[in-house]
């Protein structure tokens, strides 16, 4: 489904620098993965290029077959809808409420407000957050608001969810209520990709690791530890 | 759309003063405009008045017989764009003078009952740039002595007119840059305060155009509004204007023609709009390159 062939991304600057060395990896559909590495290893740069916010210096991405390299300016928006984002700041809109934030995936690319009304408290109840449809992101803790960012990812059904540190500013408990529910997406079909420093969580869950360091693949592992 | 409307207003109460400040100067702007542009306006009627009112005085030589000089007139009707041809006999003349001079004074006395004046043909041209040269033609008929008309006067009426023209242009020209400036920097204002929300709406998919459109409202409809303010306190004032001098300057002929002056107020409302949009559209292709 995402096919990354011999993959380089290099930034031209005062210093030259080279994020991606040569990588080339197959995800399929409905696998969860944890691309994991120092930082500066080049995760971040491989998950721009997968929501085709920059493009590879070298190399071919395809997702379901479709070249990320030929997609046109405009066609951005439509593929990006097909994807899913959690971030570890979680990008919560503060002066809106749960629920605004939620319906404000489903508005931005023009679903029906009838559907709105429907799809958002069905995806909030999903992630337990049935009751805090009125309260304001700073009312929550942030293992909830990661969950409502979660419920933002998924209202839209993605195909794969792209995880940039999605526990990387909660304790270790509500860490595992965050994993535990991305497992729970993932085993509904969706795809997903985890960038993560957490180790323990790697080594629990068992799942297939991408180990990137400087740039380079080092490690690609079924059922993998950190 | 109906997000984009909703989303325009949204942005608009929460930036309160910034909305204010913009819908102000579109409207003192557009207050400014209109003015400067009834000003200019009224110039040309006031023009358009006079130039109508000038007249060519044509002298007869004394030595020709009432008879001839009463016959002369055809000649002045055959030149081309005279509107208007009227005998004034040295009789008339004088009795106008008199009556100028008021009744103490009797003129004729003084003249020691001679009358000086030569009879005369008064015309009027159909359009003053006509006047120099039918006063040139009638200085070619041999029977005339001399001709008079407000020799230089059209000229610089008409110079003058053309003047304020040009700085009135001039003058709305800068005044509309400025006021598409200062929405543009509180469209500016609005994007910043709202680059989170814009950057997790293009993550999420949004079109471009899903994201420019409430701006482009939210301008818009700041140039609206100012126009129409600008528009109410125009129509106040000039009422007001009209109703002070036709009182005690009955003289001045004010514009009065309301189709005119609600043509101006259209182009106001409409120049708004424009200068709302335009404002959006300048922040917005600085801002929303991604």
């Amino acid at each position: 489904m995402i096919q990354i062939f011999n993959v380089s991304k290099t930034y031209e600057g005062e210093v030259t620098i080279e994020a991606l060395k040569n990588i080339s990896l197959h995800i399929k559909r409905g696998e969860f993965v944890f691309l994991v590495g120092p930082s500066g290893a080049g995760k971040s740069t491989l998950t721009r290029l997968l929501i085709r916010e920059e493009l590879p210096t070298q190399g071919q991405i395809l997702v379901n077959g479709k070249s990320l390299l030929r997609l046109r300016e405009r066609e951005i928006p439509y593929y990006r809808r097909k994807i899913g984002f959690v971030f570890q700041d979680f990008r919560l809109l503060m002066e809106r409420t749960i629920y605004e934030n939620v319906a404000f995936a489903m508005e931005a690319i023009e679903f029906p407000k009838h559907e709105v009304k429907e799809k958002v408290p069905a995806v909030l109840e999903m992630v337990g957050l049935q009751d805090k449809l009125n309260s304001y992101p700073h009312q929550l803790s942030g293992g909830q608001q990661q969950r409502v960012c979660i419920a933002r990812a998924i209202v839209n059904n993605p195909f794969v969810i792209i995880a940039d540190e999605p526990t990387g500013n909660l304790d270790p408990d509500t860490s595992w209520e965050v994993m535990n529910l991305l497992q729970a997406i993932n085993k509904r079909g969706t795809t997903v990709i985890a960038v993560t420093h957490d180790r323990e969580i790697v080594n629990r869950m068992q799942k297939r690791v991408i180990a990137l360091v400087n740039g380079r693949l080092v490690r690609d592992e079924e059922r993998g530890v950190y | 759309m109906e997000y984009a409307f909703r989303d325009a207003f949204r942005s608009m109460k929460r930036n309160k003063v910034m909305t204010f400040a913009s819908v102000a100067t579109v409207a003192i702007s557009l207050l400014i405009l209109g003015c400067a542009w009834l000003l200019v306006l009224n110039s040309q009627h006031l023009a358009n008045v006079m130039e109508s009112e000038l007249e060519i005085n044509a002298y007869i030589k004394k030595d020709l017989t009432r008879e001839d000089a009463l016959n002369l007139r055809r000649k002045f009707e055959a030149i081309g764009g005279v509107a208007q041809v009227a005998f004034v006999s040295k009789e008339e003349g004088l009795k106008g003078l008199q009556e100028r001079f008021g009744e103490d004074a009797s003129i004729v006395d003084a003249l020691g009952g001679n009358n000086p004046l030569p009879d005369m043909y008064r015309l009027k041209a159909k359009i003053a740039e006509d006047v120099p040269r039918i006063a040139g033609e009638v200085e070619g008929i041999p029977e005339v002595e001399n001709v008079r008309y407000g020799q230089g006067v059209v000229e610089k009426l008409l110079a003058l007119t053309n003047w304020m023209r040009t700085v009135g242009v001039i003058a709305v020209v800068a005044i509309g840059l400025a006021a598409i400036f200062l929405i543009a920097t509180s469209i500016r204002i609005t994007v910043f305060s709202r680059r989170r929300e814009i950057g997790i709406m293009k993550l999420v998919g949004a079109t471009n155009w899903y994201i420019r459109w409430p701006f482009f409202l939210e301008g818009m409809i700041v140039g609206l509004v100012g126009a129409v303010l600008a528009i109410f306190s125009l129509h106040l004032f000039y009422a007001k204007l009209v109703q002070n001098v036709v009182l005690t300057l009955n003289f001045l002929p004010i514009l009065r023609d309301t189709s005119i002056i609600f043509n101006v107020y259209k182009s106001l409302l409409l120049i708004g709009a424009f200068l709302g949009a335009a404002g959006s559209a300048i922040s917005l292709r600085r801002f929303l390159k991604v």
